[in-house]
């Protein structure tokens, strides 16, 4: 087991966070903790506002109600430490890959040698070495990824917040991205939010899993996954408590969205 | 795609002689393409020179008469001086009306009341045909300069102004929520997001004001005091000297094309990354 359990301490926290977009409540009394080192999946599937949750923690928009911190404090806007990979990459067309990811980092004021620096060091880490002056128009929906994977890990946040990284991405490439993430990961340990609605990808990738129910969005069930790390794509699915896991999750959420199994 | 693994030998082999094909193939048909110019190059002249030499000359001249022509005006008549004067004037118009046009078009963009208060008035002068507006102008402004500077300037102002507007418009709300995620503020904002966005439109807009700012040159020297080319075509057609019309018109079309290249070389060289779908 990858975290220690008993004396796990919040990175962040929701608290009882409601959101209404117009006259629809997306999020209901959400609370949840992601502790600190840790992987946290938020599975369901489309429209239980796990999105919009991750917004919120991101601080791009604001609940209705409740509150979020991040270590200990109340986040009012987009925390310095904390970073966001986006569901269709979110890359600039006018920006080479290089230029992409220094981005965050030149809006930070960080010095010049020390953002190329690290700019080298993240194309490196996601293998886009030798594409550092392409346009992402030229690039496949893979490597666009690794771009905003890299430009995300350059500026070395605490918290990692992913929305459906991978669901832009072809299958093949899903899986190997999958992988990769892991090895990257297991290297840094950032704390981690991710957005899916893979089950298997939510079990690949987590320490935990928080499945969210719909209508309204709200948290349902939590459940730990048990499977030791390093761990691989290929691993994981080999698992003994894969399956019976996947199974428990794949009823928890059809019982979450109102569905007989 | 990047990493390409080492072939073997027979391999590498078939590679070379695979690209070796490709190139000669593609050598092939631009060759073709540049036949196919080339031919009808010579169609439409000599159709043109045939036709010119068994007609009436105050109808229309051959093409040889028609250069010799324009030789004759450029080193001999008043064709360099007119030149020089036209287009100054058009480039002055040109740089007034785009700063206007660049301008008006981000304000209405970004800033809904001021679209509000003003988008109709730039709506309804864009749908009347300026040529409608020259006396006016004139009676305003008189016959000179000012007024040619602000009609050549008026014809350039309202495309820039809508392209630039719609470029305003259409900026990712994706990228920029990706920009406010970086804790991005209002200046980093602009530098990095809006105006990239925009670049691409205010060329496009640049593109269709040189066509516009050409047709307000000829317009404001006819209409107004007779002077640069306007002049010569007014001059030589009153004169019903054909030939001297066309190689104004001649003359003109190479400025007109000569613009719009520098034009596209201005995007390539301002926004590399605006290449596909942006037509010629």
């Amino acid at each position: 087991m990858s975290v220690a359990s008993g004396t796990r301490q919040a990175k962040a926290a929701a608290t009882h966070i409601s959101k209404w977009y117009g006259d629809l409540e997306v999020l209901h009394d959400v609370s949840l903790e992601v502790y600190q080192h840790e992987f946290l999946c938020l599975l369901g599937p489309s429209g239980c506002g796990k999105t919009t949750l991750l917004r919120i923690l991101d601080g791009l928009i604001r609940a209705d109600d409740g509150t979020i911190t991040l270590d200990g404090e109340v986040v009012t806007g987009p925390p310095a430490n904390a970073a966001m990979v986006f569901q269709q990459f979110g890359l600039f067309p006018w920006k080479t890959v290089s230029q992409n990811v220094a981005f965050p980092m030149v809006l930070a004021g960080t010095p010049r040698q020390s953002i190329a620096e690290k700019v080298r060091w993240a194309v490196e880490l996601v293998g886009l070495k030798g594409f550092e002056d392409a346009f992402p128009d030229n690039l496949s929906g893979g490597m666009r990824q690794r771009v905003g994977i890299a430009r995300a890990l350059a500026v070395g946040p605490d918290l990692l917040l992913m929305d459906e990284p991978f669901a832009s991405v072809d299958a093949y490439t899903r899986e190997l991205l999958q992988g990769e993430l892991l090895s990257i990961w297991e290297r840094f340990r950032q704390t981690v939010v991710f957005v899916t609605h893979s089950i298997d990808e939510a079990i690949t990738l987590a320490d935990r899993i928080v499945v969210m129910k719909t209508k309204p969005g709200e948290v349902y069930h939590t459940f730990d996954v048990p499977i030791e790390r390093p761990r691989t794509v290929t691993a994981v699915r080999q698992h003994p408590e894969y399956g019976p896991l996947r199974e428990t999750i794949w009823e928890d959420m059809l019982a979450g969205s109102g569905r007989q199994a | 795609m990047a990493v390409r693994e080492p072939l073997p030998e027979g391999r590498a082999d078939l590679r070379e002689r695979v690209r070796r094909r490709r190139r000669a193939e593609e050598r092939r048909e631009r060759n073709r393409y540049l036949l196919i110019r080339l031919l009808s190059f010579v169609v439409v002249l000599g159709a043109w020179q045939i036709y010119g030499a068994n007609s009436l000359e105050i109808i229309f001249s051959p093409f040889t008469s028609v250069i010799a022509h324009l030789v004759h005006l450029l080193f001999f008549g008043k064709l360099a001086g007119a030149i020089l004067y036209s287009v100054s004037m058009f480039l002055g118009g040109l740089v007034i009306g785009s700063l206007v046009g660049v301008t008006l078009g981000v304000a209405m963009g970004r800033f809904a009341g001021f679209e509000a208060a003003v988008g109709m008035y730039v709506y309804a002068i864009y749908s009347t045909p300026l040529v409608a507006l020259i006396p006016l102008i004139s009676l305003w402004f008189g016959f000179g300069i000012t007024a040619q500077l602000i009609i050549i300037s008026m014809f350039v102002m309202f495309p820039v102004t809508i392209a630039v507007y719609n470029g305003v418009r259409s900026v990712e709300p994706a990228l920029v929520e990706v920009a406010r995620s970086f804790r991005a503020g209002e200046r980093a904002m602009w530098r990095h997001v809006i105006i990239p966005s925009v670049v691409p439109y205010i060329v496009t807009g640049l593109s269709q004001g040189v066509a516009m700012g050409l047709v307000g040159m000829f317009i404001s020297e006819i209409y107004t005091a007779l002077s640069g080319m306007g002049q010569i075509l007014a001059f030589s057609a009153n004169a019903y000297k054909t030939a001297d019309m066309l190689a104004v018109l001649l003359t003109v079309m190479i400025l007109g094309v000569f613009f719009r290249t520098v034009i596209e070389e201005l995007r390539k060289r301002l926004a590399p990354w605006f290449d596909k779908g942006s037509g010629k």
